[in-house]
């Protein structure tokens, strides 16, 4: 067992690309199996309404309770199967079934993750399957170690909406190709993320505090890029991390 | 019905516990279908169970044996003795059998469903119990024909 917030799964493919997913933990999947077990139920109820007058009493009990067996046990299948990976409720918690390597999922998988779920459920209440959950280093329960899956969660990909901080001045900074394309590579993601955060919270902070902020965030991205003299001695701090931005969000013009 | 489809799945889940649990489910289930049917053939009810049960069970025991057979296949994934296969690659090989056996199972156990709400709970004088174990011995018959001579053909 591991003590930080989130596990990861570190994929890497043949081309040396690796990838890093957050796993989903045993509480998330819980609350998606709720929302779940609703959506069963929703089903299985409508279905007794709608049929419950068709049949006769005798033969229609077991056939009710085959139906509603196989529906609990069906839904999961036929969900992950058409979402590739989701169920109603792993859609509203933003959790995906996936291969442990990254591959494509087979149905097989899904059939098998999902028929072990007999085993998991057991004692009560998907005890044993929480467990291994908690204990497994990739946040399997035994279904998903048999069928060679785990569930991960979608991270939200920020799009920072760059009108609002460019205002469209022109930016002198993109006419030098090779020194924009030196700045790309030299920033890091983290860096530009706590630019582009000081730029659209800029209002909110007290003066003093913006000017110091600003111009250590100047001062960092001079050291790693210098663009030439004429260029920068009329630019405020601000104005200069604002071009830096413009340069490092804007795709470039092939 | 369902206890029987909820036994032969649980029966495959098990199959996570190296084999065992299945083992001793399917055990379990076998002394008590044993004990029941000994008590009826004791009492001289033999004909009578015989057309109670042949007609669904003929086809259900054999599906309650395809998941567990499921079972012992991952059970042996998980154990991989005499392998050097890492276990995630016996897993993935062994994927789709399971799949598969699942699969026979459950359209097995749907057609026992069938043949046991409809046609083997109405006794003399409704339906005679000739007809009853001739349904039975017939499809014990095919389920016998089709695990032995369908499928592939291995010319050795």
């Amino acid at each position: 067992m591991t003590t930080s917030a989130f596990e990861y799964l570190q994929i890497r493919t043949p081309e040396a690309i690796e990838f890093r997913i957050p796993l989903a933990g045993p509480v998330t999947r819980m609350l998606a199996l709720f929302i779940d077990l609703c959506a069963i139920s929703v089903i299985t109820g409508t279905l007794q309404k709608v049929l419950g007058p068709f049949l006769k009493a005798d033969s229609i009990a077991g056939l009710l309770m085959l139906m509603g067996f196989v529906i609990s046990v069906g839904y999961g299948m036929a969900c992950e199967l058409w979402w590739r990976g989701q169920t109603v409720g792993k859609k509203i918690m933003r959790l995906r079934v996936v291969d442990m390597e990254g591959r494509r999922l087979e149905p097989s998988q899904i059939v098998l993750r999902n028929l072990l779920r007999f085993v998991d459920q057991l004692p009560a209440f998907y005890l044993v399957g929480g467990l291994v959950c908690l204990a497994s280093s990739k946040r399997q329960r035994l279904g998903d170690i048999a069928a060679r899956t785990v569930v991960i969660r979608h991270e939200d990909p920020f799009t920072p909406d760059l009108e609002q901080v460019l205002g469209g001045k022109y930016n002198s900074f993109l006419e030098h190709r090779r020194l924009s394309a030196k700045l790309r590579d030299r920033v890091s993601p983290a860096l530009a993320g706590v630019a582009l955060e000081a730029m659209l919270r800029r209002e909110e902070l007290e003066p003093q505090s913006r000017v110091a902020l600003f111009s250590e965030l100047a001062a960092r991205f001079r050291a790693e890029v210098e663009f030439p003299a004429e260029l920068t001695e009329q630019l405020s701090d601000e104005q200069y991390v604002r071009n830096v931005i413009e340069v490092l969000y804007r795709a470039p013009k092939a | 019905m369902t206890h029987n489809t909820q036994v032969s799945f649980l029966a495959l889940a098990l199959g996570m516990t190296f084999g065992l649990g299945t083992m001793v489910l399917v055990f379990y289930n076998g002394v008590i279908l044993g004990a029941v049917c000994f008590d009826y053939i004791r009492d001289g009810q033999g004909i009578f169970l015989a057309g109670w049960l042949l007609p669904h069970g003929a086809v259900e025991i054999p599906a309650i044996l395809l998941a567990s057979q499921a079972g012992l296949v991952l059970g042996h994934a998980l154990l991989g003795w005499n392998s050097r296969v890492p276990r995630s690659e016996r897993l993935r090989s062994v994927g789709p059998d399971l799949a598969t056996l699942a699969g026979g199972a459950a359209v097995f156990l749907v057609w026992a469903g069938i043949v046991e709400s409809f046609f083997s709970q109405y006794h003399e004088p409704v339906v005679p119990y000739a007809a009853k174990i001739v349904f039975g011995v017939i499809e014990l018959m095919a389920v016998v024909y089709f695990f032995g001579f369908s499928g592939a053909q291995h010319d050795d």
